[in-house]
């Protein structure tokens, strides 16, 4: 505790200077009853340095027989408060000390004067002996060394009054009283790093996987963070604890909180936005003085509470009066305070749950470009997260065109937020003009791969990815994929897992096919993806065969496009008419399938002479 | 020459980003609000939703039947397709965030092929994703 000297001035025997007074004076009097009468003169000399009074009051003690110290010290008290009641404006802090005031947050600093010269087991035990058979906990037991006192906190007003009413009743092991005071103060402490990592550790332990149940009874009391304070109470605590179970375990369902001491929630708004299946809450024993405080949870699909011990229901005259208010405020109810409750009968007029198409994880216009879009996202991919994305070059066409979107929330963190793409983005929602948006769409292949070349290193998560093939002809495919990749930072240091969708329009060319439009978006992953990126036991097959795709079948070619996909054929194959058409109705029409088809033979050395005789 | 071909790919991007800010705004009203949206497609268009398929006649009774939404875009982009072999078309992404039977918002993806029949733009494919779906899991 630091003394203000400013504020005690006036507070009498609340001063610790006075306390050094006091002590001063009881052994000064012993041996020489006229400081009684100096009372008011070492009171003025408050500007004398503390250390001196520390030694006098030292030597004083080492002289001074117990017994009777103790008689003249209880004499002089008497006398000293009389006098110094009548001295002062202010109550005398006996009368102050005995009405501790109750502090909202629930935990009181207990102060010993002169307790740094004594052993931390000496004091304590005193004080526990004398409260049996009340027990308590002292926490965050400390010396300040600059006032010579020992400091702990404990956590309940009744233990704290209690330890009051022992000041100067309880004699230590060189005659003295014990002097105590206390005060409703919080225990300070620094979130870091560090304390995070121990929280987590502190709640996997208190978290069961099987009913998805976190129980946080108690938790500054909790044996693995007994050195620190981690009242939940404490918003900065209750935000680290809230970003861990966002981060590791999105799917709670339900949340322990008893006996923590809580009296307010606006910093568990979050809760309602990230945690979507927690419907189970236990508030017993904390401070919630009101029920609208509860309204933070409004928005959760809350099914129990319990919210036994807490102010705000007293202000229910009749139990029942209590239920109902809260099931208006949380009509799903099912569970209040351990009690089974009627539920609710509504109306008829909630959105009924309709069908949502599963997720699947690609589609195929057309079977046979699955190994088409296999091998080009391959061989795009192997490239693009290499060190050199000027070999892309191949993959665009002469005139190609690129652009990026990028999402740029004000939430982001530092990290998070995505400048690279941002800053050669485009976003036709917030037009910047005619010119912007001519620059910020990249044109021809070299000022494609120019931009891409300079877009962070990557990596990409080939299982990750989705894929819709929507188009597929043999003058043009266009496919949409999406996915997760691992953005790595210029220092190599630091990764990022972002998602991206790609949408491309790719042209035959020159026998191969190239991209001719390309539309890039990039976002942040969630946490869950986080969690999940480059996790191979997702789906452990390889990204050529993992398209577990829904199919439409493109209606075949007529007769005149017939003919011209066969001259195509046979121009790019060297093949003559009969073997091109031949190797087009094998492939049901499929152009590309038919290509890839003749080359794979063809590489086989599989095709006879007689398909190039012309 | 060069000009002139740069006055006219100016005049197809701006047009292709006017066009895009027009159908994104009408698309969404009219999935927004379970309006009929059927005659936006062309009649063998195509619309994937979520990796699931639906062509032609199929895709207005499926949006009609999915549950009420709100889309929100964050970011959209449009670029001409230049090919001859396109005629004219235009290709539209937009990523922002929808809510589905008023719960918290989800990122979504959406791409668009658009092309002019009868003076018309007409739907060719549509591609939905909730990002969600990568890696995740989508629970309603």
């Amino acid at each position: 505790m630091m003394h203000r000297r400013g504020g005690n001035k006036f507070r009498g025997g609340n001063s610790n200077y006075r306390f050094h007074d006091d002590h001063d004076n009881r052994t000064n009097n012993f041996i020489k009853t006229s400081r009684r009468v100096s009372f008011k003169t070492t009171k003025n000399n408050n500007a004398k340095s503390l250390s001196d009074m520390k030694i006098k009051a030292f030597l004083d003690d080492e002289d001074m027989g117990n017994d009777l110290a103790q008689n003249t010290s209880n004499d002089m008290k008497k006398k000293g408060r009389f006098r110094n009641r009548k001295g002062s404006p202010v109550p005398n802090r006996r009368i102050g000390g005995m009405n501790l005031i109750q502090n909202h947050a629930g935990w009181y600093l207990v102060t010993i004067h002169h307790g740094s010269k004594y052993e931390k087991d000496v004091l304590l035990k005193l004080l526990m002996n004398a409260l049996l058979p009340t027990v308590f906990n002292a926490h965050y037991y400390k010396i300040d060394t600059e006032n010579s006192c020992a400091q702990f906190y404990v956590d309940d007003y009744d233990i704290a009054a209690k330890i009051l009413t022992q000041d100067k009743k309880l004699n230590l092991p060189d005659g003295f009283k014990m002097i105590i005071r206390v005060r409703g103060s919080v225990p300070h402490v620094k979130v870091d790093e560090t304390l995070k990592e121990r929280m987590k550790l502190a709640m996997v332990k208190r978290y069961n996987p099987q009913t998805k149940a976190l129980d946080l009874t108690k938790f500054h009391a909790d044996q693995d963070l007994s050195d620190v304070f981690c009242a939940l109470f404490r918003p900065q605590i209750m935000s680290a604890v809230i970003s861990i179970i966002v981060e590791n375990i999105p799917d709670l369902e339900a949340l322990n909180l008893n006996e923590n001491k809580l009296n307010m929630f606006d910093h568990l708004k979050i809760l309602s936005s990230k945690l979507h299946h927690l419907k189970i809450i236990y508030l017993a024993n904390n401070r919630i003085g009101s029920l609208s405080s509860l309204e933070v949870f409004k928005h959760l699909p809350i099914v129990e509470f319990y919210l036994e011990g807490n102010p705000f229901k007293k202000r229910f005259a009749k139990n029942g009066d209590y239920v109902s208010e809260v099931k208006k405020k949380f009509p799903k109810l099912l569970k209040l305070d351990g009690v089974e409750l009627s539920p609710t009968i509504g109306f008829d007029v909630s959105e009924e749950k309709k069908d949502f198409p599963i997720w699947k994880q690609s589609f195929m216009v057309n079977s046979s470009g699955q190994d088409f879009v296999a091998k080009f996202l391959e061989q795009y991919f192997a490239i693009y997260d290499s060190e050199n994305r000027q070999q892309l070059l191949e993959a665009y066409h002469e005139n190609a065109m690129l652009s990026i979107t990028s999402t740029n929330n004000q939430h982001y963190t530092y990290e998070e937020r995505l400048h690279a793409y941002w800053k050669v983005g485009r976003n036709l929602i917030h037009p910047k003009g005619y010119e912007h948006r001519f620059a910020s769409l990249k044109r021809g292949k070299l000022v494609v791969v120019a931009m891409l070349s300079d877009l962070p290193p990557t990596k990409h998560d080939p299982q990750s990815f989705a894929v819709d093939l929507t188009f597929y002809t043999p003058q043009m495919i266009v496919m949409t994929v999406t996915g997760l990749f691992k953005e790595k930072n210029s220092d190599n240091r630091t990764e990022f897992v972002r998602t991206f969708q790609k949408t491309l329009v790719i042209v035959p060319n020159n026998g191969g096919f190239c991209i001719r439009n390309e539309l890039l978006h990039i976002n942040n992953a969630s946490p869950a993806q986080i969690r999940n990126a480059f996790n191979s036991t997702i789906d452990p097959q390889p990204l050529n065969s993992s398209f577990q795709s829904t199919i439409v079948q493109q209606p075949q070619p007529d007769e005149s496009n017939k003919l011209k996909m066969i001259e195509m054929m046979s121009h790019q194959s060297n093949m003559n008419v009969e073997w091109s058409r031949k190797c087009l109705e094998e492939t049901q029409w499929d152009f590309n399938r038919a290509l890839y088809v003749f080359q794979e033979l063809f590489k086989e050395s599989k095709i006879p002479q007689e398909a190039f005789l012309k | 020459m060069s000009n002139v071909m740069d006055s006219t790919l100016r005049e197809q991007i701006n047009e292709a980003s006017r066009v895009a800010e027009e159908f994104t705004k009408i698309y969404y009203d009219i999935v927004d609000k379970k309006k009929s949206i059927q005659k936006l497609y062309m009649d063998n268009g195509l619309l994937v939703y979520n990796g699931n398929g639906f062509q032609g006649e199929s895709i207005g009774n499926f949006l009609k039947s999915l549950p009420d939404t709100t889309h929100q875009m964050t970011t959209l982009d449009a670029q001409p397709i230049l090919d001859s072999s396109a005629g004219k078309s235009y290709l539209i992404q937009v990523s922002g965030t929808v809510k589905i039977y008023s719960q918290k918002s989800r990122a979504f993806q959406q791409s668009f092929l658009i092309t002019a029949q009868d003076n018309k733009w007409k739907i060719v494919t549509d591609t939905f994703r909730l990002q969600d779906g990568i890696c995740g899991e989508i629970k309603l």
